[in-house]
C-alpha cells in the first residue's frame, strides 16, 4: 500500500450472485475486500471466470453488489438507485472496453461526444471539449471521419477519447490488450502510464502478463474463483 | 351519438389511458408487496427497473389526460348545434346525464396526476425511493378515477340524443333560472369582485409569508388558500369575469372564451390560475415529507421555485382577468 | 439544451435504420391518410351543407298524406300570416326531374320575384318570359347546354319541352346549384301539371329566430296534415347523419388502426441485436435508463410528426384535389351518376387534434413497453460479451 495515496475505492465483502436460486446460479464475486488509494495503478489479474470482470463493473459503479459495501469517494455507492449511480460513474469513471464498443455508423467526434449528450452542456462545449481530448490523442485531423474508416490503433485511440471526455478521476480498462497485437498493446500502456502520471487513477482487469507485469503497475490483485488471493 | 369522431377518440383515448394506468397500478401492486430496498438481489433491481416503467407509464397518461380534456371541451362545443336551444357547449353537457361530471372527473384526474408526477419526480431525485409505497398506493386511487372517467363518457355519449330540448347557457347561467349555475350566476356583483380580489390578495400575502418564513403553519395555509383560490376563482368567472370579456351583462357561460372570437383569452386565465393553484398547493403537499433525510434537501431547494411560480402565476392572472373588468367598454358597478 | 442534443442523436439513430423506420413510416402515414381522408370528406361537406342551409327559409310547411309528402294547399298561405311574427309567406313550385338520356336527376325550380333567389349568376339573366330558363353548372356540362342553347326537357305527358337557356349559375356553393333547372313558376306549374291552388310547398319568414320553434307549432296546431320543418332541423339532420355516416366507415378505420398497432409493437419488440447492443453501449458510456427513454420518445415523435404530416398531406390531396374516389360513395350517399362538383378545402384546428388524438396515442401506447425493455439493458452486458 502507497503510504502517502489516500484511499479513494474501497469495498467490504463484497459478493455479486447472477441466476440466484435458478439451476445456473453462479457466484462471481465472494466477499471480496479490497482498497484502491488515489493514483494507484491497480491490475486485477487472474484467468477468465475468475470474476475480475464482475468485480470491475461493481467497483465502476456499472452494477450493483448483491451484497457487501463499495465506498467511492467517501460515499456508499453500493445501495444507490440507477438514476445517481449513473450519475456517479458518469463523475468518476472513464471506461476502456475489451471491444471497443465505438458506434460504426457514427464519426469520430460523434462517437467522442456521446457520453456528453445526456449531459446539461451546450453543444459548442460538448464540441470544444471533444476537439481537444482528440487532439491529445492525435486525432484532431480524422475527427469526422466515421471510425469504420479507422485503423485498429486509431480506434482504440477513439475509444480511449471517449473514456477521457468526463475527465474522470478513475480509469478503468477490461482486458484492453486481449484484441490487440503487441506493438498496439504497449501503446496502450504508454497512454496509461501518462493517464497515470496526470493523476488519473488506473484499474486494470487482465490476464496478459504485458500489462501486469508493467513497472507503472502499482499493485497486482490476483483473482481466482470470485476471491483474491494474493496481493502485490 | 357515439359515432362522432371526436366522442369514439375521447372514449378510445380514455380507453387507452386506463389500460396504462391500470397496468401501472399492477405494477405498483407487485412494487408495494415486495418492495425492501436495503436488498440487492435480482427481484429488487427488477421492481426498481419498473418503476421506470410505471412513471414513463404515468407521464404519458397524464399527457393524454390533459389533451383529452380539452379535446372534451372542444368536442361538446363542437356538437352543441345538434341539440335544439344550446348554444355552446355548456347546453351539450346539459342534454344528457353525466356531462358536468365527465368534466368534474377529468379534471381531477388531471389534478391528481400532475401532482402524482410531482411525487415521483422527487421520489426518484432522493436515491433511496423514500417514498415509493405511497406512491404506488396512490396510483391505486387514480386507476379507479379513470375507470369512472370512462364509464360517464360513455354513458354521456350514449345518452345524447339530436332532437332533445336542452337548455343552454342563455337558461342555465341566466339569472332567473334555476339550479346551482344559475344561483351562482346570479350573486350580486360587487360582493363578488371583492371576495375575488380579497382571495387574490390573501393567496400573495400567504406566498409571501413562505418565502421569507419557514413556519410549516404557513404552508398549510397557503394550500388551503389555493382551494379556496379555486372555488372562489371558478365562482366568480361565472358570475361576473365572463360578463367582462363577453361584454355582455347575461353572457355567463365560462367555456366561451376559449373561442376564437374572444381571443381565446380563456386559455391565458384557465392555465395561469392552475398554475398558480398548483403551485401553491405543493409546498403544503411536501411539508409533511421534509422529515424524510433524503428528500428534505431537495424539498428546501425546490420550494423557493413553487412559491416563485406561485406569485408569478396568480400575478398573471389577475392582470388578465382584470384587464377586461378595468379597461373592458362594460360597467357593471351600478347594473 | 438536453433535450435538443438527444433529440439530434434520435434522429441520427433513425437515419442509421432507414429501412426499417421507413416502413413503419409508411403504415402510420397510411393510416393517417385513411382517417384524415373519412374526417376531412365529412367535415367539408358539413360545411357546404351549412353554406347551403344559410339562406334557406325559417321554415319550410309541407303537407303530408297518407305519410307521405303531398302537394300543399295555398289558401292556407293568407292565415299563416296571420301568425304573430311572421313576415312573408311564400308558395314554392319545384320538383326533381330524371333525364333519361343522362340518367342524372335535376331539380326544377319555378321563380318569379328575382329577390327570392340570392344565387350569383356566371353569365347571363334570370328567366323572365315564359320558355326560358337558367341552369346549373352540372347541367350545363352534362348536357352541353351553354347560354343560348336548348334545353330539352320531357314533361308528364311525354312531350318534349324546348327551353331556352338564358343564364348559368356559379354560386358560393356548387351544391346548391349544381343540379338546378330554373324557371318562372308558371312553367314549373305547366311543365308538371300540378292542380291549381297547389304549391309544392311553402316557405315562410320568421322576423325573429327565436320564435321558429314557436311559429313552426302554431301552425302544426292549425293545419294538423302539415309539417312544418325549421331551418336548424334541417342543419342538425344533416349534421346528425354525417357523423353518422363518417362514424361507420370510422369502425372500419379502426380494424385497420389496430392492424397498425401490431405491427407497430412488433417492430418496437423486435429490435435487432445490434441495436440493443448500441443501446448497451450508450448505458455502458453513461446513459443512464431516462436518458434512453427519453432517446426512445424523441424516436417516436420525430416518426409520429413525419406520418402526420405525410398522411394529412395525402389525404387533403386525395379529398380536394382528387375528390376523393374512395370514400365518396360511402359518405355522399349519392348516385354515382351525379353530377361531378368540387369540394371547398377546409381544415380545422379541432380536426387535425381529433386525427392526432385517434392515430397518435395508440402508437405511443404500443410501442411504451417494447421501448422501455430496450431502455432497461443492462450496461454490464457490454462488458461481458
Amino acid at each position: 500500500m502507497t503510504a502517502t495515496a489516500s484511499t479513494l475505492i474501497a469495498t467490504e465483502g463484497v459478493t455479486k450472485v447472477y441466476n440466484s436460486r435458478r439451476p445456473d446460479e453462479t457466484v462471481a464475486v465472494a466477499g471480496v475486500s479490497m482498497e484502491v488509494g488515489q493514483g494507484e495503478v491497480v491490475v486485477l489479474k487472474g484467468p477468465s471466470g475468475s470474476g475480475k470482470t464482475s468485480l470491475l463493473s461493481l467497483v465502476g459503479c456499472m452494477a450493483r453488489p448483491t451484497s457487501g459495501r463499495i465506498v467511492v469517494d467517501g460515499r456508499d455507492v453500493a445501495k444507490l438507485a440507477e438514476s445517481v449511480l449513473t450519475e456517479v460513474r458518469r463523475q468518476t469513471f472513464g471506461f476502456i472496453f475489451q471491444q471497443f464498443n465505438l458506434i460504426p455508423g457514427l464519426s469520430v467526434i460523434e462517437n467522442v461526444s456521446l457520453p456528453l449528450v445526456p449531459v446539461t452542456i451546450g453543444l459548442a462545449d460538448m464540441r470544444h471539449r471533444a476537439e481537444g481530448v482528440l487532439r491529445r490523442l492525435e486525432l484532431g485531423a480524422k475527427a469526422r471521419r466515421k471510425v469504420r474508416q479507422l485503423s485498429g490503433g486509431e480506434q482504440q485511440r477513439v475509444a480511449i477519447a471517449r473514456a477521457l471526455i468526463n475527465e474522470p478521476e478513475v480509469v478503468v480498462a477490461d482486458e484492453p490488450t486481449a484484441h490487440l497485437d503487441r506493438a498496439l498493446s504497449e501503446e496502450l500502456l504508454v497512454i496509461l502510464a501518462e493517464l497515470n502520471r496526470e493523476g488519473r487513477t488506473v484499474i486494470v482487469a487482465t490476464h496478459d502478463p504485458l500489462v501486469y507485469e508493467h513497472p507503472f503497475v502499482t499493485r497486482v490483485l490476483a483473482m481466482r474463483d470470485g476471491r483474491i488471493e494474493t496481493a502485490s | 351519438m357515439i359515432l362522432h369522431p371526436g366522442t369514439l377518440s375521447l372514449i378510445l383515448g380514455s380507453a387507452i389511458v386506463l389500460v396504462m394506468v391500470t397496468y401501472g397500478g399492477w405494477i405498483g401492486l407487485q412494487i408495494l408487496f415486495r418492495w425492501d430496498f436495503s436488498s440487492s438481489s435480482e427481484g429488487q433491481l427488477d421492481l426498481e427497473r419498473k418503476t421506470s416503467l410505471v412513471s414513463t407509464l404515468a407521464a404519458y397518461a397524464l399527457g393524454f389526460q390533459a389533451v383529452s380534456t380539452l379535446l372534451y371541451l372542444y368536442t361538446v362545443d363542437d356538437i352543441h348545434s345538434l341539440f335544439v336551444g344550446a348554444m355552446c357547449a355548456t347546453g351539450s353537457l346539459n342534454a344528457a346525464p353525466g356531462g358536468w361530471a365527465v368534466l368534474a372527473v377529468k379534471s381531477a384526474a388531471l389534478f391528481l396526476s400532475l401532482i402524482w408526477i410531482a411525487f415521483n419526480h422527487f421520489d426518484q431525485r432522493a436515491g433511496d425511493y423514500p417514498i415509493v409505497r405511497f406512491k404506488y398506493a396512490a396510483l391505486l386511487v387514480l386507476a379507479p378515477l379513470v375507470a369512472a372517467d370512462l364509464a360517464l363518457l360513455v354513458r354521456y355519449f350514449t345518452g345524447l340524443e339530436p332532437e332533445v330540448i336542452t337548455s343552454c347557457c342563455g337558461a342555465l347561467f341566466s339569472e332567473g333560472g334555476t339550479g346551482v349555475a344559475s344561483e351562482v350566476a346570479s350573486l350580486p356583483v360587487v360582493p363578488m369582485l371583492w371576495l375575488f380580489y380579497a382571495t387574490v390578495a390573501a393567496f400573495l400575502a400567504a406566498a409571501l409569508v413562505c418565502v421569507v418564513g419557514r413556519a410549516r403553519g404557513s404552508r398549510y395555509a397557503l394550500a388551503g388558500i389555493s382551494m379556496a383560490l379555486l372555488a372562489v376563482v371558478l365562482a366568480s368567472i361565472v358570475s361576473f369575469l365572463s360578463l367582462y370579456v363577453y361584454e355582455l351583462p347575461t353572457h355567463h357561460c365560462p367555456f366561451d372564451m376559449l373561442q376564437r372570437q374572444y381571443g381565446f383569452i380563456g386559455y391565458p386565465i384557465y392555465l395561469t390560475l392552475l398554475a398558480a393553484v398548483y403551485f401553491g398547493l405543493l409546498p403544503g403537499l411536501f411539508q409533511p415529507l421534509r422529515r424524510i433525510p433524503s428528500l428534505s434537501g431537495l424539498i428546501a431547494a425546490a420550494e423557493p421555485r413553487w412559491l416563485t411560480w406561485a406569485l408569478v402565476s396568480v400575478l398573471a392572472f389577475v392582470a388578465i382577468a382584470s384587464w377586461p373588468v378595468l379597461f373592458g367598454s362594460l360597467t357593471m358597478i351600478g347594473y | 439544451m438536453q433535450r435538443f442534443k438527444i433529440l439530434e442523436y434520435a434522429l441520427s439513430s433513425l437515419g442509421r435504420r432507414k429501412g426499417k423506420h421507413l416502413s413503419i413510416i409508411a403504415v402510420y402515414a397510411f393510416t393517417i391518410s385513411v382517417l384524415a381522408s373519412i374526417l376531412l370528406l365529412s367535415h367539408a361537406l358539413r360545411e357546404e351543407a351549412s353554406a347551403i342551409l344559410a339562406d334557406a327559409p325559417h321554415v319550410v310547411v309541407q303537407r303530408i298524406s297518407a305519410g307521405r309528402h303531398d302537394l300543399i294547399s295555398t289558401d292556407i298561405i293568407d292565415p299563416v300570416r296571420q301568425i304573430p311574427g311572421v313576415g312573408e309567406v311564400r308558395p314554392r313550385y319545384w320538383g326533381y326531374y330524371f333525364d333519361g338520356i343522362t340518367g342524372a336527376n335535376y331539380t326544377v325550380l319555378g321563380i318569379d320575384d328575382r329577390r327570392t333567389v340570392e344565387l350569383e349568376l356566371l353569365e347571363g339573366a334570370l328567366p323572365e318570359a315564359p320558355g326560358e330558363c337558367a341552369v346549373g353548372g352540372g347541367v350545363s356540362e352534362l348536357r352541353e347546354a351553354g347560354i343560348g342553347d336548348e334545353l330539352v326537357l320531357v314533361d308528364s305527358r311525354g312531350v318534349g319541352v324546348i327551353f331556352e337557356v338564358v343564364g348559368a349559375f356559379r354560386s358560393e356553393s356548387n351544391l346548391l346549384t349544381n343540379d338546378l333547372v330554373v324557371m318562372s313558376n308558371a312553367d314549373v306549374i305547366e311543365f308538371f301539371d300540378l292542380p291549381q291552388n297547389r304549391a309544392t310547398d311553402l316557405s315562410v319568414e320568421v322576423f325573429n329566430p327565436k320564435e321558429v320553434q314557436t311559429v313552426a307549432a302554431k301552425i302544426k296546431v292549425l293545419y294538423p296534415d302539415t309539417r312544418p320543418i325549421t331551418r336548424s332541423e334541417i342543419i342538425r339532420t344533416y349534421d346528425a347523419v354525417f357523423h353518422w355516416r363518417s362514424g361507420m366507415v370510422l369502425m372500419v378505420f379502426f380494424s385497420a388502426l389496430i392492424a397498425f398497432c401490431i405491427l407497430a409493437w412488433d417492430k418496437a419488440t423486435g429490435i435487432s441485436a445490434e441495436e440493443r447492443r448500441e443501446i448497451g453501449i450508450l448505458k455502458a458510456i453513461g446513459w443512464s435508463t431516462s436518458d434512453v427513454l427519453e432517446l426512445k420518445f424523441w424516436e417516436g415523435a420525430a416518426i409520429s410528426v413525419t406520418s402526420f404530416l405525410l398522411g394529412l398531406i395525402a389525404a387533403f390531396v386525395h379529398v380536394f384535389l382528387l375528390d376523393a374516389p374512395a370514400l365518396a360513395a360511402v359518405v355522399k350517399g349519392w348516385s354515382v351518376l351525379f353530377p361531378q362538383f368540387r369540394l371547398t378545402p377546409s381544415l380545422n384546428l379541432y380536426q387535425i387534434f381529433v386525427m392526432g388524438f385517434l392515430t397518435v396515442v395508440p402508437y405511443v401506447a404500443s410501442t411504451v413497453i417494447p421501448s422501455w425493455t430496450a431502455a432497461i439493458t443492462d450496461p454490464e452486458e457490454v462488458m461481458r460479451a
